[in-house]
């Protein structure tokens, strides 16, 4: 506030308080016309009459003597004497006290005096006494009477002796029967709270007590309303938040058991505690509650945008236990849980022998040693970022653009603001798709290109008449052009990708320089005067897409490294190239970036934590903000001219595993983002990963960090693999006693591990600097080798004799054939082929890319392609390894092929199981729209 | 005293310093014994430690009325810093001393224990000084330095009338701040 300001504010006030009451609003409203912020400012001041009236009315010498410890001890209330102070907090000190008429030892909490003469905290503690009197349960605390001592109010409460749970975690995650037992004591507690209409808000370890008995007592319903009773939560109530009282600034209160409804503010119900029972839960398992920060709005990032890291669960931990966990931890209150009156806390008789704190399963305990590095850079725990001080947007104001029922990605608009381009396609980057143009704010989505093909990034002309967009065909990434109006499109620039204009004639994109080495240039639109700007020292490094700010003095990039997925975040580099600049924005993956029109904002596309969101950082030297939040994601930004919206596309993304047999299809799996499900070879059991995290890469969204499930379809029983470890990839064993997987550490290297199925011993890392791992021939690993020029190589299961296969660089690796002869990858030039490990002549697959699987007796090739959702399914001949195929390979582009005894499976991604009418496949439930958001 | 007040009167710093140092201790030393007694809420003056110290070191027969204004907003900016470190020192033991221990209820053991009390007042009345310092003098002579209006508007050089306004508006405004906290709306 500037004094100019508050005179102003005080100004108003200041005549507002010589109308009377009923005058006060039509002045106000009149003298703050024009100016909102002020009329609130006045309003907010004014209401806080009533409140404010005892306030400071006792001089501070004598409210700080009340407040010293030992200022009510010994005194006498009724039949009660005050002995001792036993604890503090916002809604008074609280002593222990005796109760001589009935002879027993008591609670009482007694207002402060700062607030004696407050009315507001005096009817406050008069409803926590009248909330807390209709509460008669063994797991709550019980009130005895509401007294009165030197004027100031009293609760006499049961005293419960023991520890606080809060205490008991301190020392140590509690032992999974411990836990188990506790938390049924305090649903029970919070059960019958809510069926009497009373909901706790504040439910926390500290509020938990624990009796030498072992009994469970839920304290402090203070902050508990009635909930039909037209509660008014607020997020900056003292209560919940405050500042450290020893000076260094915001520390966590209770934010890190706040809902997201709560932390946004929101209405509250009874969902408010079962998302605090799950993280009380949650911390009582790992010892550490699932969202921190350092701070509260680090805490409340986490909370809103952070997925718990699921992994530090103990290996014991029941399958139910997770999934009530996850249930409770939705932070959708609509998907949350409803009510804990149902479930059951019994500890599997299995998992018994890990009920004891010392003992953890020494698998878990090898794979925490073994692997350290393991808690990804995309997990929960790396968030320094912070929340604006004001919401940006919220999503109340978004504004709908386009309604499909599919995906609408790759938001940009036309220099006047008054059209809008994107794509139609799984995801922005190389999914097929078709290229759209929309007048807005109501005008028809209109189809600009046709087929299937790989476009993406459309952008318009400076005059607003044509739109370019990329196509990338036969591994050639060019430029094309289409009229808004409609028409042929035609190739503007060859090796020119992700282009955009930065003058009239002037362009930015990235070419490529060799194989896949991709930098970004500016030359005019003839190509003309080229510059380089940025390119990265590897190889294998593609910068995909350039912003230049309005000044044209720097340039946001977004890359991806050699792994070929975008996997970091964006990049801050200057317009001249004198150097390769620095990183901004979130940690995490950029996807996207934009400015605000008068370059002081930076805008990224990014995901964090697993989920896409859209985030803020002033310019050049500002922190990240998140301004978007929730469970619906975003991605792309396209500024307004005016700087006040962007558009958007909103959606969500979620995928399930189906199975096909002769049963007809259904899902086996629809809980969270499961992906890669290979069934083993009898059928019974199928392997996924549960994806935490993502990157967008050449295959579109793959895992950035995942856990290897298993679940046993006659059962539905489905367990944890490879217990704490998050991985990006795996293969298991021909004999299904091993399996291989890679993993990624915080600076982005690959690592290939093997470890036994039966956990007898921990994982063992093989190799460093590779991925896309499987078993080949005689249960020797093959990989890519990232550190190799991405060769194809082989390795010993020891780690020894390491030896190429290939030479050539290859964009993608897939799976070796059953007798383990054959390999499959994806050339840079943009053909699918079958290398043979032993030595030999190279099979063509395809033309162009696609995703070949063999069933595991070897006797189908399964061929995926790209983007159409089908699989060609092709009988291999006994004795062949591969079927017979046109010298050229298959041109999926053509859409179905002729082949002896071939069939079209109408799904993608399939896993075949023990006969060809069996296989398994995700199916994804994807639908984004383009939403206008408007930015405060 | 009465010279060092005159001195200080007539612009000499080294004069305010000595000042201090002998208000201080006063002032300590008679707001410790008071924080130590046993029996709370019975025989409080109704004037202030400040009066009583002003008595004490100046007399009664000093009657220039500017310099016991002058002493007094010294005094209450004083008692503001001793109640506030008392305040400060109270938190902290609690939070590290054996008494957590035994705690029985609320937040004790957590990392906060979320009252609002003089140091959320103090930092708020900091805030308030940043853009209306005036207001935040009232605010610190009335409630810390137990003045009356007429002893404020004498200090500061206003009138009465001013004084029970500032006095006023400044109560909604910390009123507002420490109960909501920061991010209430500042426009």
């Amino acid at each position: 506030m500037t004094p100019e300001r508050w005179s102003e504010v005080e100004r108003v006030c200041r005549a507002a308080l010589s109308h009377d009451p009923p005058e006060r609003a039509v002045f106000i409203a009149n003298a703050c016309a024009g100016d909102a912020a002020l009329r609130r400012e006045v309003e907010s001041l004014l209401a806080q009459e009533a409140g404010a009236a005892g306030f400071m009315s006792t001089p501070a010498l004598d409210t700080e003597m009340f407040s010293s410890a030992a200022s009510f001890v010994g005194r006498q209330m009724a039949s009660y004497t005050i002995q001792a102070q036993i604890g503090a907090g916002g809604m008074g000190e609280v002593y222990r006290g005796r109760d001589a008429k009935l002879g027993r030892d008591v609670a009482i909490k007694i207002l402060p005096r700062l607030f004696s003469n407050d009315p507001v905290r005096l009817a406050r503690f008069d409803r926590e006494a009248r909330t807390l009197a209709t509460l008669n349960h063994p797991h709550i605390c019980a009130i005895y009477g509401l007294e009165d001592v030197d004027g100031s109010p009293a609760l006499v409460l049961e005293l419960v002796e023991g520890e606080t749970l809060a205490e008991q975690i301190a020392k140590g995650p509690l032992p999974l029967g411990h836990a188990l037992t506790v938390a049924r004591q305090i649903a029970n507690a919070i059960e019958s709270a809510h069926e009497r209409g009373i909901i706790h808000r504040d439910l926390k370890p500290a509020n938990i007590k624990i009796t030498p008995d072992g009994i469970v007592k839920v304290l402090d319903f203070g902050l508990a309303r009635a909930a039909g009773e037209g509660s008014t939560p607020d997020v900056t109530d003292g209560l919940t938040m405050t500042r450290d009282r020893t000076g260094d600034g915001v520390v966590m209160g209770t934010a890190a058991y706040m809902s997201p409804e709560q932390a946004r503010g929101q209405a509250l119900d009874k969902r408010t505690d079962i998302w605090a029972f799950g993280c009380v839960l949650y911390e009582m398992l790992t010892g550490h509650a699932p969202f921190k920060g350092g701070t509260v709005s680090e805490t409340i990032v986490a909370v809103l945008g952070s997925e718990p890291e699921w992994d530090a669960l103990p290996a014991a931990t029941p399958a139910r236990v997770r999934l009530l966990l996850q249930r409770c931890l939705e932070k959708d209150p609509k998907r949350r849980l409803r009510d804990l009156g149902d479930v059951r806390f019994e500890v599997p008789e299995l998992d018994s022998r890990s009920a004891s704190r010392e003992r953890r399963p020494t698998y878990r305990a090898g794979a925490l040693i073994v692997l350290p590095l393991l808690l990804l850079a995309g997990g929960a725990g790396l968030f320094y970022l912070v929340k604006p001080a004001a919401p940006v947007t919220s999503p109340s104001e978004y504004t709908q653009l386009t309604n499909f029922t599919d995906s609408a990605t790759s938001p940009s608009l036309s220099p006047d603001g008054r059209m809008v381009t994107f794509k139609r396609g799984e995801d922005s980057f190389l999914s097929s798709g078709n290229i759209y143009v929309k007048l807005l704010p109501n005008g028809e989505s209109v189809q600009l290109t046709t087929g299937a093909g790989r476009r993406y990034g459309p952008v318009f002309t400076p005059d607003g008449s044509r739109i370019a967009y990329t196509q990338v065909a036969a591994g050639s990434w060019d430029t094309w052009t289409v009229p808004v109006l409609g028409g042929q499109p035609t190739r503007l620039l060859p090796n020119a990708s992700g282009l955009t204009w930065i003058a009239d004639h002037l362009v930015l994109f990235s070419e490529i320089k060799t194989g896949l080495h991709m930098g970004i240039v500016t030359a005019t639109e003839a190509r003309a005067d080229s510059r380089e700007i940025y390119i990265q020292p590897d190889e294998h490094a593609m910068a995909h897409y350039a912003y230049a700010s309005p000044d044209r003095q720097s340039v946001l990039v977004v890359e991806m490294t050699g792994a070929h997925a975008f996997t970091q975040p964006c990049r801050l580099v200057p317009f001249d190239g004198r150097s390769s600049g620095r990183r901004v924005g979130p940690q995490g993956t950029c996807v996207a970036a934009a400015w605000s029109p008068d370059g002081q904002w930076m805008y990224f596309s990014a995901v964090v934590g697993g989920s896409s969101h859209l985030w803020r950082q002033k310019f050049p030297d500002g922190v990240p903000e998140q301004i978007t939040f929730g469970p619906i994601e975003e991605e792309g930004i396209a500024l307004a001219p005016d700087g006040r919206s962007l558009v958007t596309s909103v959606g969500t993304r979620r995928s399930a595993i189906w199975i096909h047999d002769a049963a007809g299809e259904r899902a086996i799996l629809s809980e969270g983002h499961a992906s890669m499900p290979g069934l083993s070879r009898d059928g019974g059991r199928l392997f996924y990963l549960l994806v935490r995290d993502w990157w967008l890469s050449y295959r579109g969204w793959v895992p950035a960090s995942a856990e290897l499930r298993s679940l046993t379809l006659a059962s539905g029983k489905s367990d944890s693999v490879l217990s704490g470890v998050s991985i990006t990839d795996y293969d298991i064993s021909r004999d299904e006693k091993e399996v291989a997987f890679t993993t990624m550490d915080s600076l982005g290297a690959s690592q290939i591990w093997l470890a036994p199925l039966d956990r007898r011993t921990p994982p063992r890392e093989i190799a460093r600097g590779g991925d896309h791992v499987s078993f080949g021939p005689d249960g020797e690993l093959v990989f890519r080798s990232l550190a190799e020029n991405n060769a194809l190589v082989q390795i010993k299961k020891d780690g020894t004799g390491r030896e190429r296969i290939t030479t050539a660089s290859v964009l993608d690796k897939f799976g070796v054939s059953p007798d383990g002869e054959w390999v499959i990858a994806f050339l840079p030039g943009g053909a699918t082929i079958a290398v043979p490990i032993h030595g030999g002549a190279a099979r063509r697959i395809c033309a162009a890319r696609c995703f070949p699987t063999w069933s595991s007796d070897g006797s189908f090739l399964y061929v995926e392609y790209p983007g159409a959702g089908k699989t060609l399914a092709i009988p291999i001949p006994a004795g062949q390894s591969l079927p017979d195929l046109p010298a050229a390979g298959i041109d999926v582009a053509a859409g179905v092929v002729a082949l002896p005894g071939a069939w079209m499976i109408e799904r993608g991604s399939i896993s075949p199981g023990p006969d060809p009418s069996t296989y398994v496949f995700t199916k994804t439930d994807l639908q984004r729209n383009l939403f206008r958001i408007p930015l405060h | 005293m009465t010279e060092l007040l005159h001195a200080w009167g007539g612009g000499d710093l080294a004069a305010r310093d000595q000042l201090v140092a002998v208000v201080h201790h006063e002032l300590r030393r008679r707001a410790a014994a008071r924080l130590r007694r046993e029996r709370p809420g019975h025989v409080l003056q109704p004037t202030g430690l400040v009066h009583e110290a002003y008595l004490r070191l100046v007399g009664q027969r000093q009657t220039d009325w500017r310099n016991r204004a002058h002493f007094f907003a010294l005094a209450s900016e004083m008692m503001r810093r001793i109640l506030v470190d008392h305040a400060r020192r109270r938190h902290m033991a609690k939070r590290s001393g054996g008494w957590a221990r035994v705690a029985l209820h609320e937040e004790v053991a957590q990392r906060d224990p979320p009252d609002v009390d003089l140091l959320d007042l103090d930092a708020a009345l900091s805030e308030l000084a940043s853009f209306d310092p005036r207001k935040s003098r009232v605010v610190e002579q009335r409630f810390f330095g137990g003045l009356s209006f007429d002893d404020s508007a004498q200090a500061l050089g206003v009138s009465r009338a001013t004084v029970e306004r500032d006095w006023q508006l400044a109560r909604l405004w910390l009123y507002r701040r420490v109960t909501h906290g920061p991010d209430c709306h500042d426009p």
